[in-house]
């Protein structure tokens, strides 16, 4: 049985570990996690689907890094916004196609002001700087910086 | 330039078409000239003859002109019924808005200075600018093309305004026939790159003349491999309506933005090409890998068949998409929150440049470490922590304090509120 309020069993963490690890590229992908936890394809699916309906998986699918398609520029752009306006302008800023995460996050006074942060990925760092410095100016932010990438030093996901 | 050697048809009214074709030629496109509509003014001119008379005679608030067109249409019925100075003088003291730069720049070649413009250059953008203020029995006057939906309408009515709109002009499909039969052909014929649309009825008409005079299907099968442009999100719409994948849509809702627009999907197209030799199928599988990875038992069968090749082909392509490193991971991606990792930060941190090796590397053997980035900035080390358990978060702190990092000089910065927390990137 099931439990009711949805929380992962044990098989779910298995489907969702086999996740982590990638889906094989094979023509019947879910051949081998079938036999290893004795479920039917049709069962895992199910469990899928219940597990994303659940919110517990956002999604399937292809993670892409940009920088190895010519996406160079990884630009994190920090800004100051009135409490008043931030849920509008993150909602704004995070219906832009060109913009991959945005957060409002905590601040820290007279050391850390910028309170909304959203990542943006460019060709060149002069057209992110162009892009960036006409949307704030759209908005009317003032008070912004961007902190490009020099090096990414670890990217990697969450083993569980 | 970097519309060298691209033709792009422009299918707007012959009096219309020179900007955009200007701006084409500007960037080193071929313009292909092919109106698929004519503007005619109203046969029947009741509604707007008397919008010219209400205005003419004070009892209108708000005037809001939607294009060059209805501008020109509307002057010109004013001066046909002998109305032009005193409609003229009535608009300078009321409320005169313009949809966009151009319609306004119309209103100025005829004298008139004070044109409101809304942020947005659509109907949407326009009830933006007036829902700011108090529209309660306001009566606004729309000339407007014939034909065109009541969204507008509708949506100011309900701020209590009394709107009469008037049809000061008709939109209607070439009867020029060679000229739509040698657009079709070229489409079909693939010697056209991009076509641009610049208003839903270019595509009602390119949709109509092909039902008319060639093979509807065919058409758009051909049309799936050209790039299609749109002027704005109306535009889009409409073609979407009709099972068109639209490319091409500038932010900004102007001619100008639109040849702009148009120019940097051709930019990208020729970075990626270069790149790696990747083609347009190889763009195609990206876009369908990140947004339309189904729950189903076969999912690469699936994405074959949407995208309309077969399934080995798919599954060799994806193979050398993640030998290049462009694809990281083809898996699930997990709200980390509801299976327990309920603590997560960003940490910036101020690090000089002989410490930053060995922190890099404290930090980095942390499982819980994911994201690690060195940045352009005084705070130039940027990571993120995701655990189970709070102190985890602490401890990771106090071990990078540890290098003689004073709390100044470390940023805890916990989301308070996320927008968007999507990895997928949009290619084109």
């Amino acid at each position: 049985m099931r439990n009711l309020e949805n929380i992962p069993d044990d098989l779910d963490m298995e489907l969702m570990s086999f996740l982590q690890a990638g889906i094989p590229i094979e023509a019947d992908p879910y051949r081998e996690i079938s036999e290893k936890l004795g479920l039917s394809r049709q069962e895992i699916i199910s469990r899928l689907k219940k597990l994303h309906e659940g919110g517990i998986i956002r999604r399937l699918g292809a993670s892409i890094v940009p920088s190895k398609l010519g996406y160079e520029a990884n630009g994190m752009v920090v800004c100051e916004i009135s409490s008043d306006k931030i849920s509008q302008v993150g909602e704004y800023i995070a219906s832009l196609k060109e913009i991959t995460h945005c957060y409002e996050r905590k601040t820290i006074p007279n050391i850390w002001n910028y309170n909304l942060f959203f990542m943006i990925h460019g060709l060149s760092k002069s057209s992110v700087k162009e892009y960036v410095s006409n949307l704030m100016k759209k908005i009317g932010i003032n008070k912004f910086e961007i902190l490009f990438s020099v090096k990414e030093l670890k990217k990697a996901s969450v083993m569980f | 330039m970097s519309l060298k050697d691209k033709v792009v048809a422009i299918v707007r009214p012959p009096d219309q078409v020179k900007e955009l074709s200007d701006a084409i030629e500007s960037l080193g496109g071929t313009p292909y000239v092919a109106p698929l509509i004519e503007v005619k003014p109203a046969k029947d001119q009741e509604s707007l003859i008397r919008l010219i008379e209400d205005t003419a005679s004070g009892r209108l608030d708000i005037i809001a002109f939607m294009s060059q067109n209805g501008v020109r249409q509307t002057f010109e019925s004013a001066k046909n019924a002998g109305l032009e100075t005193s409609f003229k003088d009535h608009i300078k003291k009321i409320t005169l808005i313009s949809i966009g730069p151009k319609t306004k720049h119309e209103l100025e070649k005829i004298g008139f200075s004070n044109v409101k413009l809304p942020e947005e250059y659509s109907s949407f953008g326009l009830i933006k600018l007036l829902e700011k203020t108090d529209l309660k029995g306001k009566r606004i006057g729309l000339p407007r093309a014939k034909g065109v939906d009541d969204t507008l309408r509708v949506s100011l009515e309900k701020f209590g305004a009394k709107v009469m709109e008037a049809e000061a002009y008709e939109v209607k499909e070439t009867s020029n026939i060679p000229l739509v039969n040698n657009l079709i052909r070229d489409l079909i014929s693939e010697k056209i790159d991009v076509i641009a649309f610049t208003s839903p009825s270019t595509v009602r008409s390119l949709i109509e003349n092909t039902r008319k005079f060639s093979d509807l299907e065919k058409v758009k099968a051909s049309l799936r491999k050209i790039v299609i442009a749109s002027i704005g999100t109306t535009t889009k719409k409409v073609l979407e309506e009709f099972g068109f994948e639209v490319q091409v849509t500038p932010s900004e809702f102007t001619v100008k933005a639109l040849a702009k627009e148009i120019e940097s999907y051709f930019e990208k197209i020729n970075n990626l090409t270069n790149l790696k030799g990747l083609d347009k199928l190889d763009f195609k599988i990206l876009e369908a890998l990140q947004f339309d990875f189904p729950f189903v038992e076969r999912p690469w069968d699936y994405i074959a068949e949407k995208i309309g090749i077969d399934s080995q082909n798919l599954l060799s392509r994806v193979k050398r998409l993640i030998e290049f490193g462009i694809i990281r991971k083809i898996g699930g991606f997990p709200n980390l929150k509801k299976i327990g990792f309920t603590a997560s930060t960003l940490v910036g941190v101020k690090v000089q440049q002989e410490k930053l090796e060995e922190i890099t590397n404290i930090i980095n053997d942390c499982n819980s470490v994911s994201h690690n980035y060195l940045r352009e900035h005084k705070y130039n080390l940027w990571f993120t922590i995701t655990a189970k358990d709070s102190n985890e978060i602490q401890n990771i702190i106090k071990s990078v304090k540890n290098f003689g990092i004073s709390d100044e000089d470390i940023l805890n910065l916990p989301a308070i509120k996320s927008f968007k927390t999507d990895v997928r990137f949009t290619l084109l």
